[in-house]
């Protein structure tokens, strides 16, 4: 009935259904084969652990920690993901176990943490600090009348994200100096363009950070405040685990802090090997990344700022209540 | 007849109410935290729309996309009659046109976001680039594909060129163009969604990411639910309008016509 | 008949309207160079910006310079391979099911309502419930993938299935050949045609899904590229990632169109 030429397209499309099982196969092995069991000694003798982090800021000490051998020498063989923009794109590999250890700032771990999600913060890796320059704030046009905080009121203020720590600290200041938060009106744009709206009047002042900051105060924008200077101690980086991976495997997680610690202490003394890593790993511009200012890197988490922005989220209605101590820090944690 | 029409309904509908049951019990008392209660879910959809957030944001995301389709339509229709009847210049045009079609749309999102805001604007502009190629090729393919004898017989009667345009060509090639029109309402959906998804301020996907965002799961579950269900509803609607027009042009299976 | 095919053999192609075959070709290379001239004069004119539209020669440069760095190819294939695993599990699943429901009205109508639910539904709206229960990994996109080319591919079995002529159908049963070989000479050559365009049609929402979720996460390939350039302010090295994506997209819809062609040169395929 078919002929030769109907026969062997017709066998052709049997191998397409063959290809596409092996296809399956593979699909499902791949999902299956990251499902890895970090945290229980391979056979080299090392701990294998899987560590998501951030792709361009408050990294450094993992980098430095990896490059100096630290992992080794506290028996880890640590592998490197790239975490995403967002830490709800984080915390399921976290949960499901294929990511042992991973990033976030306070304000989106209280997020998590007031949301339910069982995760704790092990240490801190990156604060504010009030010594240094600035390399964030808020800025606003040369000609504008606003001159403090409280002339916020009212106004509209650009960020890159909304419920972010800059928004927050902008927020707490904002009620220490006798403004009600409530009255800033706070709206978000992709980051490369809030000077440019601020020039065409879009938006009264934003916050912005890094080489935007430097680029925008050498445009002649003028900074109000010292940005995140004003709120000293206020993690801009922590580290983070499951709740149950950290009941099953503390001893792991104490030669993680062990070793991030190491790697903070070269971070804070050798500040051109900072540079060298960020001149090697972000997309910064070489001319910033010489002249930037050192972040300041400290295991502790500061508890008295971890509540306060805690309390700013409440009023600004981002969580229902303070999550509990026990809930958001890790027993072993280093707070002060 | 209504014998018949229950018997229909119940086999069609059989199956999803069974779906939808299971899942409704099988989330009941549901403690997970990627899965919340099914019930959970549905009540936070209807408290969201009946005067919450989802019923502004939805407003938002349709008076986007509904504008975005009628400017697509109405200069897709028109740019594919002048193209349809003139052979060397759709010849001329195929490839431009195809390249157009098939292209992802999406890759513009951060460009024009970026470049023109976070606005209704430039989203509407990003529906009708994207939504408008279903729509002109499949009218140039309709008005293309009028039988040449209908032409002749028009010609012959001397009928004038736009009386022959209202009322020969565009109903003949309206079954294509309404093809066309369902694929360029997903398309248009898609698109919406993203550029609210990547830079927005309001609307449908915004609400969809932050509730990710926030970790709110059940809001985010609400959300997508309610994008499905209107997704379905604007699907059925040109469905519907299709055999409102269509009335006397019947385009099923020959399987389901073959029951005589 | 045998005259007949030979006669249409004899013919080869239909021929053509619009001009002989180089008068379509020159007037094909017109109308892309009126596409370019007419881009040429709104960056020169300054219509946009040139941060918004930059000029045809930046961006072909940055084109061309891209074609040689292996971060290019990288991304191309990142965005491939998730496209591709995407796809053809949707093939798996997809045909036999659409065959399943075309040949058995029953089937057909139980599902008809999931079906129409899940054919207009935009997957991308998943993103965030699928970013919440897999994290941003490449298994998340080629799910998303698989879930986007899914119905398109069962839609376009099920519809070639039901597309048997009912005379047939009617000989092949009174005939009583058995199910399977029925299934196997008769359903399968009558649906290859409808499977055909399904397959296009997946094609190429696979690539355009892939793109659209590294658009909207961080995970690589030629979208994450775009915004990575489009927000480091280089447009013109963005628009040559789209340029390229723009290529992927119609390259992978004329191989599937040339393909649809050459399998089906005994039956025309249906109208687009």
């Amino acid at each position: 009935m078919l002929s030769d030429t109907q026969r062997r397209r017709l066998a052709g499309g049997f191998a397409l259904p063959a290809i596409a099982a092996i296809g399956m196969a593979v699909l499902t092995a791949c999902s299956s084969g990251t499902a890895s069991s970090g945290g229980t000694a391979a056979s080299d003798g090392t701990v294998h652990i899987t560590v998501m982090r951030p792709s361009a800021a408050t990294f450094e000490p993992e980098i430095l920690a990896q490059q100096l051998g630290y992992f080794k020498a506290a028996g880890l063989t640590v592998t490197f993901k790239i975490a995403g923009d967002d830490l709800s794109q984080n915390v399921p590999p976290v949960l499901n176990g294929e990511v042992q250890f991973a990033s976030a700032d306070a304000a989106s771990l209280l997020k998590a943490v007031a949301a339910g999600v069982p995760v704790r913060a092990v240490m801190g890796v990156q604060e504010s600090t009030a010594a240094g320059t600035p390399s964030d704030g808020l800025l606003v046009p040369a000609s504008s009348p606003i001159k403090s905080i409280t002339d916020l009121k009212g106004k509209t203020v650009g960020v890159s994200d909304l419920g972010g720590l800059p928004q927050l600290t902008i927020e707490i200041l904002a009620q220490k100096a006798g403004l009600n938060p409530a009255d800033i009106h706070f709206v978000a744009l992709p980051v490369t363009t809030l000077s440019s709206a601020a020039k065409s009047g879009k938006i009264d002042a934003f916050d912005t950070f890094g080489p935007f900051f430097a680029a925008a105060k050498a445009a002649g924008f003028r900074a109000i405040g010292r940005g995140s200077n004003d709120l000293p101690g206020a993690p801009q980086g922590l580290i983070f685990a499951s709740a149950s991976y950290l009941a099953a495997h503390a001893d792991v997680a104490k030669k993680f802090q062990e070793a991030i610690g190491k790697g903070i202490a070269y971070a804070d003394s050798h500040p051109a090997a900072v540079r060298d890593v960020d001149a090697k790993y972000t997309p910064l511009p070489k001319s910033y990344v010489e002249t930037e200012p050192i972040p300041d890197y400290n295991t502790v988490l500061d508890k008295s700022v971890v509540t306060e922005i805690a309390k700013a989220m409440v009023t600004a209605g981002l969580i229902s209540d303070v999550p509990p101590d026990s809930q958001f820090y890790w027993s072993q944690a280093p707070t002060n | 007849m209504t014998r018949r029409l229950g018997k229909e309904l119940l086999l069609q509908l059989w199956l999803p109410v069974l779906i939808f049951v299971i899942v409704l019990i099988a989330t009941a008392g549901s403690k997970s935290l990627y899965f919340p209660p099914l019930a959970h879910v549905l009540d936070i959809m209807w408290t969201g729309l009946a005067g919450g957030k989802l019923l502004p944001a939805l407003g938002f995301s349709m008076r986007n996309l509904l504008t975005g389709l009628a400017i697509a339509a109405v200069s897709g229709v028109l740019l594919g009659l002048v193209l349809g009847e003139h052979e060397r210049l759709r010849v001329a045009a195929t490839p431009v046109l195809d390249f157009f079609r098939a292209m992802p749309h999406v890759a513009f999102v951060p460009v024009i976001i970026i470049a023109l805001g976070i606005a209704s604007a430039p989203k509407v502009f990003l529906i009708v680039f994207g939504s408008i190629w279903p729509i002109l090729l499949n009218t140039v393919d309709g008005v293309a594909g009028i039988p040449p004898s209908v032409r002749e017989a028009a010609r012959s009667y001397r009928i004038p060129y736009w009386l022959r345009l209202r009322k020969v060509v565009l109903p003949g090639a309206l079954p294509q163009i309404f093809a066309g029109l369902r694929i360029a309402v997903a398309v248009g959906i898609v698109l919406m969604v993203v550029g609210e998804m990547y830079g927005s301020a309001q609307g449908i996907g915004y609400y969809i990411l932050t509730s990710g965002s926030d970790f709110a799961v059940a809001e985010t579950w609400a959300g997508t639910l309610l994008l499905g269900i209107v997704g379905y509803a604007l699907s059925m609607a040109v469905l519907g309008a299709e055999h409102l027009c269509l009335g006397w042009y019947f385009q099923r299976a020959p399987r389901a016509r073959g029951r005589r | 008949m045998r005259a007949d095919r030979q006669g249409i053999l004899r013919r080869g192609w239909p021929s053509s309207p619009g001009g002989g075959w180089s008068g379509r070709v020159l007037g094909k290379c017109l109308c892309v160079a009126a596409v370019l001239a007419a881009w040429a004069c709104a960056s020169a004119i300054g219509t946009f910006p040139p941060d918004v539209l930059p000029s045809v020669p930046a961006v072909f440069g940055a084109f061309v310079g891209d074609l040689h760095t292996s971060a290019f190819w990288a991304a191309v294939s990142a965005t491939l391979a998730a496209a591709c695993i995407g796809l053809v599990a949707a093939i798996v699943v997809g045909v036999p099911l659409g065959l399943l429901t075309g040949s058995y009205a029953a089937a057909e109508r139980s599902t008809r309502l999931l079906v129409d639910a899940g054919r207009s539904f935009p997957v991308i709206a998943l993103l965030p419930v699928m970013l919440l229960l897999l994290g941003t990994t490449t298994t998340m996109k080629s799910w998303v993938v698989f879930l986007a080319c899914l119905f398109p591919l069962f839609l376009q079995a099920q519809y070639g299935a039901r597309s048997v002529a009912p005379t047939i159908a009617e000989t092949v049963r009174s005939y009583r050949i058995p199910r399977l070989l029925r299934f196997r000479k008769v359903v399968l050559p009558s649906a290859t045609p409808s499977i055909m365009t399904g397959l296009r049609l997946a094609a190429t929402t696979s690539v355009l899904v892939s793109v659209a979720v590294e658009i909207l996460t961080t995970l690589p390939g030629l979208g994450q590229h775009i915004i990575s350039d489009e927000t480091a302010n280089s447009p013109a090295a963005a628009f040559s990632y789209i340029l390229a994506a723009g290529l992927i997209g119609y390259a992978v819809s004329r191989l599937c169109q040339i393909a649809e062609r050459h399998f089906l040169r005994w039956r025309p395929p249906p109208a687009r």
